[in-house]
Parts: C-alpha cells; structure tokens; sequence
C-alpha cells in the first residue's frame, strides 16, 4: 500500500489487530452492516456472532424491495430473529432496537410480540443499556420482559407500559439507575424506585387510567439524582413528588395539559417535592394562574444556588421571579432566559399576582445571566431597572447574552 | 505494590527498538495492561513495550499524558465546578488534532491502544473505520481495510446464500 511505511504493508497491519479488536469496531455498528462483514474475507466470516452491541433498526429496511410494509416488517423480523438465534452465547453491553409498526394491523398487543420477545433475550444476555425506540403505533411492552441484575439504563420512546410495568422495575431490575421515557403511554398511577438516580419523562406521557379514577400520579424515588419532565404527565391533577431525598437536579417543564384543577396550592404541592433542589429549571407551562396576593405557591428552596426561569415569570412586574428570590436565600446563579416566549392557544404562560413586598435577599447571589433576543428590549429595561436600581445588583454581577 | 508518594513516581517504559521513557506511574496507569503489571508484581525496573515502536509509543505516552485526570490540590471530588465541561470540550479538540494522522500510525495506534487496554484511545482510533465501515459499500470497506477477498467466488456466494437474512 501507497501509505504503508516502516515495517509491514498495511495488510500487515490489519491482519496483526487481534479478533477482539475487529469485534469491537463491529460492536460499534448497525447490526445488519454488521453480518454483511462475513463476505469480506475468511477471517471475517463468523466476527459478527461475537458482538456485544446489537442495534437493529427498521430504518434499514425502508428502502428495500418490497410489496408493501408489511412484507417489510416480515423481513425485518426475520432479520432481528436470525441475528439473535444465529449468534454466539456471548453476554450483550447494549440492545437497540428502533422498530416501526405497520399501523392499522391486528391488536397491538399482538403485533408487539417479537418486540417483547427480543428485548427479554437481550436481558438474558445480559444488557446494560437497553434503547427501545418506535416509530408509528407504540409498542405494548410487558411488564414480565423486565427482569435482569444487569440493566443499569433503559430509554423507551414511543410506547404504551401495561400496567405492572414500575412495579416489576422494582422487584425485577435491581440495578437500574437510569430511565428516559418519551412519548409513551404509561398505565400505573405511581412511579416509583428506589434505585433510579436519573429518572426523564419527556413528551406528552399520556396516563390512560387517570381521567377515569380522577386520581394523581405520583413519583417517589429517594435515590433519585436528577430529575427532568418535559411536559406534564396528564391527570385530574398535578403529579405529586415524594420521597425526593436526593434530587439535586430537577428541570421542569409544567405543561398542565389536559390537567382540570390547577391552582396554587397544586402547584406549592408539586414545587414542595423540589424544594431541597440544589439546580431548578422551571418553566410554567401553557395558561395564565392569578394568584392575587397569595403567594404560598412558592416554597422555600433552602439549597438552592442555581436557578433558570424564563418568560413567563416576567409578566406583572417580575412577579413570579420576584417570589421565587424571596424564597430562594442561597442562590449563586440567576439565569433568566427571556428569548424563549411559551404561547399556547394564543394564552401567553405566566403566574400572576400582587406584591406589596417588592425586596428580597440572596446574599450569596453571585451573578445574573440574561439571554434575550432582538426585541426583549424593553423587557430587559425593566428588568434591569428592577436588579441594578432597587435590588442593588451591581452591574458587573450581570451579564447579557443575545440568542435567537 | 507500588505505593504512592507525595512525590511522583516515575516508570520507565521501554519500546523494542531500544527507546526509553520515563512517565509518571499515573500517566502509565491510563493503560490497563501497565496498570495489572505495576499492581501485579514490582515494577521498580523498566517495563519492556513488545510490538510497539518509539514513534508510536510516544504518541500513546502523548495521549496518556493528556488524558490523566487531574486531580485538584484538594484531592475531593469536583462536583460544583463547571471546569468538567470545558475541559472535555478541550479534550475533544485535542484528540481531534491529535487523530489527525496517516492510516498507517492509525491502524499502529488502534493496535497500541488495543494492546495496552487503552480505552478513550481505542475508541477514538477506531471512530475512522467504524465510520467507515458503516457508511461504504462491502468493496470500499475491503479496500480502506486493505483485506484481501480470499474466498472462491462460489463459497462467497454460498455465504452470502447462507445469510441471505441479513443481505435481502
């Protein structure tokens, strides 16, 4: 080869890496171009089996030949069931599965068997990490696949979890720590753990059973770390947060949704839960609450050093920002994001109300970060006329940035 | 078992083409395989590198050098820092600059990091080829792995009629 110098030609070279390191690089790769590999040379012919990643996707099958998506869908379970009964018996680090059901066609539960089916073998190998993604109509995924001493992260997106689904998290996966569940339809009322340390719920997570029993979903989790919801789970009411003993993190994002009651004392309830946070993003979802001049929806964040608001605490003269300083006494770190406006059915979010008390004291407060775009202008006028002039903010503890 | 001191202990590797280099016992331990040698048994004399020559073995001290964690005078965990990020988006440019070499030294790089159970090493001189692995035909891969097709045309065939699962 052009290339090679020194000692060896490149074929050398390659043939001098070890088997395990050709695995390595093919454990990095789509399952499918993973086989193919076997008509490379000799040496190539049985690598694939010895895999530790194995990532099926439906994408790869989207362009091929077929009569329709069904005969589509056949070729790729065929696919995913030779690949797992050809294999060697080695243990797994991580199953990746990005399915696509054929919408419309027989009952879900039904058409999500092999799913099922698949990730339970994947759990008996061993995996660590399982990512469960779908496209079109959710997978029903059965509490019973979920037992493994080994599962540490698990991400599903798009699916519906039969009811059982936490209960059997708990007694079935004692090691897992980490759980992203996105777009996903989950039948239990409680969440709960006791070993998740990162727990994400992002999208709207529809709770199919709430609106009938007007009931609340509730999160408990003590070893709980980070904590992060994009958007609310739907329900009577708003989640209540329990048992939250070591959450340091919490990034909320409060979209009430199809919520009925929401009032201040909901929101003291769901806040209350947060209250020991060391790190709050919060972001007041998509109607306006006027409280008049009860502000006990707020509750002390004794820890708190490092909080994010954005536009919707600025509305009535920086109410909602202003209760959230006289509540938070320790706070280093102020990032108010006021480029990021929340519209929904033309509402503008905002929590409203009355201060007679417009002062507050963080004395620990070491810096005030505003990002704003072209046309918060006269918001931030305000905005700093309030920080630099009645609060005693020194110019210097503020620092402005543009974002569009 | 090498214990460590207030001052900084030193290890003496050795390349088969008879180059030394002495490198701190930490920055050696970033190889695992160095690491199971000190813990395992003394390694108060030079430790002899097989297969890896000079040249090579100090790109991989380089990297080592880089990629040691540093810890604070404090020695406790930095949690509340924001350092941690900036510093794995340096890192980051680093190793790009780093990778930025002849397929050659690459392929003798991942055969280094592969043998000195090198991790962030191994996983950033195979990025190149998992990449393109992944995004070429059978043909450009054969031809980027410089491998040689040592099967008849038939028993290809019969391969790929074998796995026609996989190929459909």
């Amino acid at each position: 080869m052009a290339e090679a110098s020194g000692d060896g030609s490149m074929e050398d070279r390659i043939s001098a890496l070890p088997d395990e390191l050709l695995i390595h690089v093919l454990s990095h790769l789509r399952s499918r171009k993973a086989v193919q590999t076997c008509v490379l040379a000799r040496r190539w012919r049985y690598l694939w089996r010895s895999v530790t990643c194995i990532d099926v996707s439906f994408e790869e099958f989207e362009d091929r030949a077929a009569a329709d998506d069904l005969e589509r869908e056949e070729m790729f379970k065929t696919f995913v069931n030779h690949l797992l009964i050809l294999r060697e018996r080695v243990d797994l680090k991580e199953f990746r599965l990005q399915y696509s059901l054929v919408v419309g066609v027989g009952r879900l539960s039904a058409n999500s068997d092999e799913a099922n089916l698949w990730i339970r073998h994947a759990l008996q190998y061993k995996a660590q990490t399982v990512k469960i993604g779908n496209h079109s109509e959710p997978l029903q995924l059965l509490p019973w696949v979920f037992t493994s001493t080994y599962l540490k992260r698990l991400h599903i997106t798009n699916a519906q979890l039969i009811l059982g689904f936490f209960d059997r998290l708990r007694k079935g996966c004692p090691a897992l720590e980490y759980l992203f569940l996105s777009i996903c339809d989950i039948e239990d009322l409680d969440i709960f753990s006791d070993t998740l340390k990162v727990l994400i719920l992002s999208d709207t997570i529809g709770f199919s059973f709430s609106f009938e029993h007007d009931a609340q979903v509730s999160i408990s989790a003590p070893s709980l770390i980070s904590l992060s919801v994009q958007e609310c789970p739907s329900g009577a009411r708003l989640p209540i947060l329990k048992n939250m003993l070591s959450l340091e993190t919490a990034s909320v994002l409060l979209s009430e949704g199809d919520i009925t009651t929401c009032d201040a004392d909901g929101i003291r309830q769901f806040l209350g839960g947060l209250s020991g946070v060391r790190s709050l993003d919060f972001y007041y979802g998509d109607r306006q609450l006027e409280v008049k001049n009860n502000h006990g929806w707020c509750p002390t964040f004794n820890n708190l050093t490092n909080l994010t608001l954005d536009r919707w605490c600025m509305h009535a003269d920086l109410y909602a920002m202003i209760v959230f300083l006289q509540n938070s006494p320790n706070l280093k770190k102020l990032t108010l994001k006021l480029n990021e406006p929340r519209y929904h059915n033309e509402v503008v979010s905002a929590v409203i109300g009355e201060l007679e008390d417009r002062s507050f004291t963080c004395e620990q407060l070491e810096i005030v970060e505003i990002i704003c775009s072209k046309g918060n202008e006269l918001l931030l006028l305000g905005l700093k006329q309030f920080l630099l002039e009645e609060s005693g903010i020194r110019p210097d503890q503020m620092r402005v940035s543009y974002q569009n | 078992m090498a214990t460590r001191e207030a001052g900084k202990k030193m290890i003496m590797l050795k390349s088969p083409d008879g180059m030394e280099f002495e490198v701190e016992e930490a920055v050696a331990m970033e190889s695992q395989t160095i690491r199971k040698m000190i813990e395992d048994d003394c390694a108060d004399t030079a430790i002899l590198i097989p297969n890896i020559n000079s040249k090579i073995l100090s790109r991989v001290i380089e990297y080592c050098n880089k990629h040691v964690p540093t810890t604070g005078a404090t020695g406790a965990a930095a949690s509340d820092t924001v350092a941690p990020a900036a510093l794995a988006e340096d890192l980051k440019i680093w190793d790009a600059e780093f990778i930025k070499v002849n397929r050659a030294t690459r392929f003798n790089l991942i055969q280094a990091a592969s043998y000195l159970n090198i991790k962030g090493l191994l996983d950033l001189t195979s990025q190149t080829t998992i990449d393109t692995i992944s995004d070429n035909s059978l043909e450009e891969i054969r031809s980027f792995l410089s491998t040689k097709n040592d099967y008849l045309p038939e028993e290809e065939q019969t391969i790929r009629r074998e796995n026609q699962w996989a190929f459909q």
